[in-house]
Protein backbone atom coordinates (compact mmCIF):
# COMPACT_ATOMS: atom_id res chain seq x y z
CA UNK A 1 0.00 0.00 0.00
CA UNK A 2 1.27 3.45 -1.13
CA UNK A 3 2.40 5.86 1.87
CA UNK A 4 -0.46 8.09 2.46
CA UNK A 5 1.39 11.28 2.59
CA UNK A 6 -1.47 13.91 3.00
CA UNK A 7 -2.01 11.74 6.43
CA UNK A 8 -1.29 13.94 9.59
CA UNK A 9 1.66 12.63 11.71
CA UNK A 10 0.93 12.20 14.90
CA UNK A 11 3.02 10.76 18.35
CA UNK A 12 1.48 7.72 18.27
CA UNK A 13 1.78 6.51 14.54
CA UNK A 14 4.61 3.81 13.78
CA UNK A 15 7.04 3.98 10.94
CA UNK A 16 8.88 1.11 9.07
CA UNK A 17 11.49 1.16 6.27
CA UNK A 18 10.92 0.08 2.93
CA UNK A 19 12.33 -1.28 1.02
CA UNK A 20 14.08 1.99 -0.47
CA UNK A 21 14.82 3.08 3.13
CA UNK A 22 16.59 -0.19 3.94
CA UNK A 23 18.99 0.32 0.70
CA UNK A 24 19.66 3.64 1.63
CA UNK A 25 20.99 2.37 4.88
CA UNK A 26 23.11 -0.36 3.43
CA UNK A 27 24.15 2.00 0.84
CA UNK A 28 27.96 3.51 0.78
CA UNK A 29 26.86 6.90 0.30
CA UNK A 30 23.94 8.77 1.04
CA UNK A 31 22.88 12.68 0.26
CA UNK A 32 20.76 12.65 3.74
CA UNK A 33 21.35 14.95 6.40
CA UNK A 34 23.25 12.97 9.25
CA UNK A 35 20.14 14.09 11.60
CA UNK A 36 17.91 12.44 9.26
CA UNK A 37 19.85 9.31 8.75
CA UNK A 38 20.04 9.00 12.67
CA UNK A 39 16.02 9.10 12.55
CA UNK A 40 15.94 6.64 9.43
CA UNK A 41 18.10 4.15 11.40
CA UNK A 42 15.61 4.59 14.90
CA UNK A 43 13.03 3.53 12.88
CA UNK A 44 12.08 0.16 13.50
CA UNK A 45 8.37 -0.70 12.96
CA UNK A 46 7.15 -0.90 16.51
CA UNK A 47 8.34 2.25 18.25
CA UNK A 48 6.14 5.68 18.53
CA UNK A 49 6.77 8.55 16.99
CA UNK A 50 7.25 10.24 20.47
CA UNK A 51 9.31 7.01 21.37
CA UNK A 52 11.52 7.50 18.23
CA UNK A 53 12.02 11.10 19.02
CA UNK A 54 12.85 10.81 22.60
CA UNK A 55 16.06 8.48 21.24
CA UNK A 56 16.98 11.37 19.22
CA UNK A 57 19.56 13.99 19.51
CA UNK A 58 16.77 16.08 17.90
CA UNK A 59 15.01 16.31 21.04
CA UNK A 60 12.74 19.13 19.18
CA UNK A 61 9.33 16.71 18.00
CA UNK A 62 8.71 19.21 15.30
CA UNK A 63 12.00 18.65 14.12
CA UNK A 64 11.62 14.80 13.79
CA UNK A 65 7.95 15.21 12.40
CA UNK A 66 9.22 17.17 9.16
CA UNK A 67 12.11 14.49 8.67
CA UNK A 68 9.66 11.92 9.10
CA UNK A 69 7.51 13.69 6.43
CA UNK A 70 10.26 13.97 4.20
CA UNK A 71 11.31 10.76 4.27
CA UNK A 72 7.34 9.43 3.60
CA UNK A 73 7.40 11.56 0.67
CA UNK A 74 10.77 10.54 -0.68
CA UNK A 75 9.55 6.69 -0.01
CA UNK A 76 12.10 6.21 2.57
CA UNK A 77 9.42 4.96 5.41
CA UNK A 78 6.26 4.43 5.41
CA UNK A 79 3.40 3.34 7.95
CA UNK A 80 2.84 0.48 9.86
CA UNK A 81 -0.64 -0.33 9.60
CA UNK A 82 -0.89 -2.93 12.36
CA UNK A 83 0.54 -6.23 13.21
CA UNK A 84 -2.08 -8.72 11.90
CA UNK A 85 -3.43 -6.75 9.01
CA UNK A 86 -5.33 -3.92 11.21
CA UNK A 87 -3.70 -3.17 14.24
CA UNK A 88 -4.10 0.58 14.76
CA UNK A 89 -3.88 2.31 18.39
CA UNK A 90 -3.41 5.88 17.35
CA UNK A 91 -6.45 6.37 19.02
CA UNK A 92 -7.00 3.76 21.80
CA UNK A 93 -6.74 6.29 24.81
CA UNK A 94 -8.41 9.07 23.07
CA UNK A 95 -11.94 10.10 24.06
CA UNK A 96 -14.58 8.53 21.62
CA UNK A 97 -17.32 9.93 23.61
CA UNK A 98 -19.61 8.23 26.02
CA UNK A 99 -20.36 4.64 25.11
CA UNK A 100 -23.53 3.27 25.36
CA UNK A 101 -24.39 0.06 25.90
CA UNK A 102 -27.03 -2.02 24.11
CA UNK A 103 -30.75 -2.32 26.30
CA UNK A 104 -30.17 -6.06 25.79
CA UNK A 105 -26.80 -6.13 27.56
CA UNK A 106 -27.31 -3.70 30.26
CA UNK A 107 -30.37 -5.79 31.04
CA UNK A 108 -28.69 -9.04 30.95
CA UNK A 109 -25.78 -7.57 32.87
CA UNK A 110 -27.98 -6.50 35.44
CA UNK A 111 -29.68 -9.95 36.09
CA UNK A 112 -26.31 -11.17 36.73
CA UNK A 113 -24.86 -8.53 38.90
CA UNK A 114 -28.29 -8.85 40.97
CA UNK A 115 -27.33 -12.66 41.60
CA UNK A 116 -23.44 -11.23 41.95
CA UNK A 117 -24.66 -9.35 45.17
CA UNK A 118 -25.93 -12.32 46.37
CA UNK A 119 -22.98 -14.37 45.85
CA UNK A 120 -21.25 -11.32 47.44
CA UNK A 121 -22.69 -11.81 50.38
CA UNK A 122 -22.75 -15.22 50.65
CA UNK A 123 -19.10 -15.60 49.74
CA UNK A 124 -17.63 -12.00 50.69
CA UNK A 125 -14.56 -11.58 48.23
CA UNK A 126 -14.47 -15.00 46.78
CA UNK A 127 -17.08 -14.58 44.17
CA UNK A 128 -16.33 -15.09 40.06
CA UNK A 129 -17.99 -14.96 36.96
CA UNK A 130 -16.39 -16.87 34.39
CA UNK A 131 -17.90 -17.62 31.30
CA UNK A 132 -16.57 -19.17 28.11
CA UNK A 133 -15.27 -16.83 25.90
CA UNK A 134 -16.69 -16.82 22.17
CA UNK A 135 -13.78 -17.18 20.51
CA UNK A 136 -10.56 -18.78 21.21
CA UNK A 137 -7.52 -17.76 19.25
CA UNK A 138 -3.79 -18.50 19.90
CA UNK A 139 -1.51 -15.82 17.89
CA UNK A 140 1.27 -17.73 19.07
CA UNK A 141 2.45 -19.83 16.55
CA UNK A 142 3.92 -22.16 19.24
CA UNK A 143 0.44 -22.75 20.41
CA UNK A 144 1.18 -21.28 23.72
CA UNK A 145 -1.43 -18.64 24.98
CA UNK A 146 -0.43 -15.74 25.84
CA UNK A 147 -1.55 -13.33 28.98
CA UNK A 148 -1.55 -9.92 29.63
CA UNK A 149 -1.45 -9.07 32.97
CA UNK A 150 -3.08 -5.17 33.73
CA UNK A 151 -2.15 -4.67 36.74
CA UNK A 152 -0.02 -2.01 39.05
CA UNK A 153 0.42 -3.24 42.04
CA UNK A 154 4.12 -4.85 41.52
CA UNK A 155 4.15 -7.75 43.53
CA UNK A 156 0.50 -9.02 42.70
CA UNK A 157 1.52 -8.97 39.05
CA UNK A 158 4.54 -10.81 39.78
CA UNK A 159 2.88 -13.10 41.41
CA UNK A 160 0.53 -13.09 38.51
CA UNK A 161 3.43 -13.83 36.34
CA UNK A 162 4.44 -17.12 38.23
CA UNK A 163 1.57 -18.96 38.83
CA UNK A 164 0.11 -18.22 35.08
CA UNK A 165 3.73 -19.52 33.75
CA UNK A 166 3.46 -22.30 35.78
CA UNK A 167 0.02 -23.38 34.08
CA UNK A 168 1.93 -22.83 30.95
CA UNK A 169 1.08 -19.33 29.45
CA UNK A 170 3.13 -16.95 28.50
CA UNK A 171 2.85 -13.86 30.92
CA UNK A 172 3.28 -10.62 29.94
CA UNK A 173 2.43 -7.09 32.35
CA UNK A 174 1.59 -3.81 31.95
CA UNK A 175 0.86 -1.35 34.64
CA UNK A 176 -0.36 1.86 32.80
CA UNK A 177 -1.49 3.12 29.52
CA UNK A 178 1.27 3.48 27.76
CA UNK A 179 2.34 -0.23 28.70
CA UNK A 180 -0.98 -1.25 27.88
CA UNK A 181 -1.05 -0.05 23.99
CA UNK A 182 2.39 -1.05 23.54
CA UNK A 183 1.33 -4.87 24.86
CA UNK A 184 -1.00 -4.73 22.28
CA UNK A 185 0.87 -3.19 19.76
CA UNK A 186 3.74 -5.98 20.14
CA UNK A 187 2.72 -9.74 18.73
CA UNK A 188 1.64 -11.91 19.55
CA UNK A 189 -1.76 -10.43 20.37
CA UNK A 190 -2.87 -11.36 24.22
CA UNK A 191 -4.95 -14.27 24.08
CA UNK A 192 -6.80 -13.25 27.33
CA UNK A 193 -6.26 -9.92 29.10
CA UNK A 194 -6.61 -9.99 32.66
CA UNK A 195 -7.80 -6.49 34.05
CA UNK A 196 -7.25 -4.41 36.96
CA UNK A 197 -9.20 -1.73 37.48
CA UNK A 198 -7.80 0.97 39.33
CA UNK A 199 -4.46 1.77 37.58
CA UNK A 200 -2.63 5.29 38.35
CA UNK A 201 -3.93 6.77 34.88
CA UNK A 202 -6.30 4.61 33.39
CA UNK A 203 -10.01 3.56 34.91
CA UNK A 204 -10.08 -0.61 34.21
CA UNK A 205 -13.80 -0.42 32.80
CA UNK A 206 -12.77 2.27 30.30
CA UNK A 207 -9.88 0.44 28.81
CA UNK A 208 -12.67 -2.66 28.43
CA UNK A 209 -15.09 -0.38 26.91
CA UNK A 210 -12.04 0.91 24.24
CA UNK A 211 -11.03 -2.98 23.66
CA UNK A 212 -14.55 -3.51 23.19
CA UNK A 213 -14.80 -0.92 20.55
CA UNK A 214 -11.49 -1.72 18.64
CA UNK A 215 -11.87 -3.23 15.36
CA UNK A 216 -9.21 -5.94 16.09
CA UNK A 217 -9.41 -6.40 20.11
CA UNK A 218 -13.04 -6.57 20.29
CA UNK A 219 -13.05 -10.24 20.69
CA UNK A 220 -10.30 -10.47 23.10
CA UNK A 221 -11.06 -11.99 26.30
CA UNK A 222 -11.27 -10.44 29.78
CA UNK A 223 -11.26 -11.10 32.95
CA UNK A 224 -11.62 -7.99 35.29
CA UNK A 225 -9.38 -9.14 38.29
CA UNK A 226 -10.52 -6.42 41.13
CA UNK A 227 -11.39 -5.45 44.09
CA UNK A 228 -14.16 -3.29 42.82
CA UNK A 229 -16.59 -5.56 44.00
CA UNK A 230 -20.05 -3.54 44.49
CA UNK A 231 -22.54 -4.56 42.60
CA UNK A 232 -22.57 -1.21 40.28
CA UNK A 233 -19.14 -2.22 39.46
CA UNK A 234 -19.83 -5.91 38.61
CA UNK A 235 -22.45 -4.14 36.44
CA UNK A 236 -20.16 -2.17 34.75
CA UNK A 237 -17.86 -4.95 33.87
CA UNK A 238 -20.59 -7.22 32.87
CA UNK A 239 -22.65 -4.50 30.69
CA UNK A 240 -19.07 -3.24 29.06
CA UNK A 241 -18.73 -6.93 27.80
CA UNK A 242 -16.05 -8.60 30.24
CA UNK A 243 -15.93 -12.46 29.94
CA UNK A 244 -15.40 -13.01 33.55
CA UNK A 245 -15.13 -11.10 37.01
CA UNK A 246 -12.81 -12.24 39.62
CA UNK A 247 -13.05 -10.01 42.87
CA UNK A 248 -10.05 -9.51 44.84
CA UNK A 249 -8.09 -10.57 46.98
CA UNK A 250 -8.42 -13.71 44.83
CA UNK A 251 -7.38 -17.19 45.82
CA UNK A 252 -4.73 -18.90 42.91
CA UNK A 253 -6.63 -21.53 42.41
CA UNK A 254 -9.73 -19.71 41.58
CA UNK A 255 -8.40 -17.47 39.39
CA UNK A 256 -6.34 -20.10 37.46
CA UNK A 257 -9.68 -21.75 37.27
CA UNK A 258 -11.51 -18.76 35.94
CA UNK A 259 -8.64 -18.07 33.65
CA UNK A 260 -9.03 -21.84 32.00
CA UNK A 261 -12.36 -21.58 31.76
CA UNK A 262 -13.04 -17.95 29.63
CA UNK A 263 -10.06 -19.63 27.42
CA UNK A 264 -12.08 -22.33 27.36
CA UNK A 265 -8.94 -25.04 28.29
CA UNK A 266 -11.83 -26.40 31.42
CA UNK A 267 -15.12 -27.66 31.67
CA UNK A 268 -16.81 -24.41 32.32
CA UNK A 269 -19.96 -26.12 33.56
CA UNK A 270 -18.53 -28.53 35.73
CA UNK A 271 -15.83 -25.18 37.45
CA UNK A 272 -18.91 -23.38 37.31
CA UNK A 273 -21.26 -25.74 39.54
CA UNK A 274 -17.62 -26.04 41.76
CA UNK A 275 -17.73 -22.46 42.53
CA UNK A 276 -21.42 -21.70 42.67
CA UNK A 277 -21.20 -19.77 39.30
CA UNK A 278 -24.83 -19.22 38.23
CA UNK A 279 -23.77 -18.73 34.48
CA UNK A 280 -22.02 -21.76 33.27
CA UNK A 281 -20.59 -21.56 29.60
CA UNK B 1 9.68 -24.73 37.02
CA UNK B 2 8.55 -27.19 39.49
CA UNK B 3 5.82 -27.39 42.55
CA UNK B 4 8.76 -26.20 45.07
CA UNK B 5 10.13 -23.78 42.80
CA UNK B 6 7.26 -22.02 42.61
CA UNK B 7 6.42 -22.15 46.45
CA UNK B 8 9.53 -20.88 46.84
CA UNK B 9 8.86 -18.03 44.60
CA UNK B 10 5.62 -17.52 46.29
CA UNK B 11 6.99 -17.69 49.67
CA UNK B 12 9.79 -14.94 48.23
CA UNK B 13 7.18 -12.66 47.02
CA UNK B 14 5.04 -13.18 49.97
CA UNK B 15 7.74 -12.13 52.21
CA UNK B 16 8.61 -9.16 49.75
CA UNK B 17 5.46 -8.33 50.12
CA UNK B 18 4.78 -8.35 53.76
CA UNK B 19 8.52 -6.66 54.49
CA UNK B 20 7.42 -3.55 52.10
CA UNK B 21 3.78 -3.12 54.00
CA UNK B 22 5.16 -0.84 56.87
CA UNK B 23 6.91 1.55 54.38
CA UNK B 24 3.93 1.74 52.24
CA UNK B 25 1.69 2.24 55.67
CA UNK B 26 4.27 4.98 57.15
CA UNK B 27 4.08 6.69 52.87
CA UNK B 28 0.64 6.69 53.68
CA UNK B 29 0.54 8.43 57.16
CA UNK B 30 3.00 11.10 55.48
CA UNK B 31 0.71 11.74 52.74
CA UNK B 32 -2.29 12.05 55.25
CA UNK B 33 -0.68 14.12 57.33
CA UNK B 34 0.23 16.71 54.12
CA UNK B 35 -2.73 16.88 53.20
CA UNK B 36 -4.70 17.58 56.55
CA UNK B 37 -1.73 20.17 56.71
CA UNK B 38 -2.57 21.70 53.37
CA UNK B 39 1.23 20.89 52.46
CA UNK B 40 -0.43 18.82 49.85
CA UNK B 41 -3.09 19.63 47.34
CA UNK B 42 -6.08 17.58 48.74
CA UNK B 43 -6.87 15.74 44.99
CA UNK B 44 -3.91 13.73 46.76
CA UNK B 45 -6.46 12.08 48.67
CA UNK B 46 -7.23 9.97 45.77
CA UNK B 47 -3.78 9.04 46.13
CA UNK B 48 -4.33 7.52 49.57
CA UNK B 49 -7.70 5.79 48.88
CA UNK B 50 -5.94 3.82 45.25
CA UNK B 51 -3.12 2.64 47.88
CA UNK B 52 -5.39 1.87 50.67
CA UNK B 53 -7.60 -0.05 47.86
CA UNK B 54 -4.52 -2.03 46.52
CA UNK B 55 -3.07 -3.18 49.92
CA UNK B 56 -7.11 -3.98 50.60
CA UNK B 57 -6.81 -6.20 46.75
CA UNK B 58 -3.73 -7.77 47.85
CA UNK B 59 -3.51 -8.19 51.64
CA UNK B 60 -5.55 -11.36 51.69
CA UNK B 61 -3.92 -13.03 48.23
CA UNK B 62 -0.50 -12.44 50.47
CA UNK B 63 -1.42 -14.47 53.80
CA UNK B 64 -2.37 -11.07 55.53
CA UNK B 65 -6.10 -11.37 55.59
CA UNK B 66 -6.08 -8.74 58.69
CA UNK B 67 -3.89 -6.01 56.26
CA UNK B 68 -6.73 -6.49 53.88
CA UNK B 69 -9.76 -5.60 56.16
CA UNK B 70 -7.59 -2.84 57.49
CA UNK B 71 -7.06 -1.09 54.17
CA UNK B 72 -10.77 -1.74 53.44
CA UNK B 73 -12.45 -0.33 55.84
CA UNK B 74 -9.87 2.97 55.40
CA UNK B 75 -10.88 2.63 51.94
CA UNK B 76 -14.42 2.75 52.46
CA UNK B 77 -14.12 5.72 55.07
CA UNK B 78 -12.28 7.41 53.08
CA UNK B 79 -14.25 6.66 49.39
CA UNK B 80 -17.20 9.28 50.13
CA UNK B 81 -14.77 12.11 50.53
CA UNK B 82 -12.80 11.43 47.47
CA UNK B 83 -15.32 11.11 45.24
CA UNK B 84 -16.79 14.84 46.41
CA UNK B 85 -13.30 15.88 47.26
CA UNK B 86 -13.72 17.47 50.50
CA UNK B 87 -11.53 16.86 53.28
CA UNK B 88 -12.87 15.04 56.22
CA UNK B 89 -13.76 17.23 59.82
CA UNK B 90 -11.34 16.75 62.39
CA UNK B 91 -13.95 14.54 64.04
CA UNK B 92 -13.42 12.32 60.68
CA UNK B 93 -9.75 13.13 60.88
CA UNK B 94 -9.55 11.20 64.21
CA UNK B 95 -11.27 8.12 62.42
CA UNK B 96 -9.00 8.70 59.29
CA UNK B 97 -5.71 8.07 61.86
CA UNK B 98 -7.65 5.65 64.14
CA UNK B 99 -7.55 3.44 61.05
CA UNK B 100 -4.38 4.46 59.72
CA UNK B 101 -3.34 2.96 63.44
CA UNK B 102 -4.94 -0.16 63.07
CA UNK B 103 -3.59 -0.88 59.26
CA UNK B 104 -0.16 -0.26 60.90
CA UNK B 105 -0.67 -2.34 63.24
CA UNK B 106 -2.01 -5.24 60.98
CA UNK B 107 1.26 -4.45 58.86
CA UNK B 108 3.61 -5.33 61.44
CA UNK B 109 1.87 -7.86 63.35
CA UNK B 110 1.49 -10.11 60.67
Amino acid sequence: MPADQSRVILGDDVFKLTEKGQNELRGSATSLAPSTLELLILIDGVSTVSETAARTRTTDNESVTNMLANLLYDGLIDFVQGQDGALDFVDFFQTKGPVKHSVAATAKAKKESAATSALLQQHGYFVRIARRAKTRESADKTGTLTVLVVEDEPHLANLLKHVLADEGFTVRVAKNRDEIVAEFRRPPRPDLVLLDVTLPDADGFDVLQRIRLHPVLKAMPVLMLTAKATRDAVLKGLAGGANGYVTKPFEIDVLIRAVNVVLGLSEGEQSARESGDPWPA
Amino acid sequence: MNDDELGRAIDKLRADYAAQLPHTVTQMEDLWRCIVAAEAPLVRQAELIRMAHSISGSGTTFGIPGVSRAARALELFLDPFGMSGVLPGPAEQETVLALLAALRQAAVSR
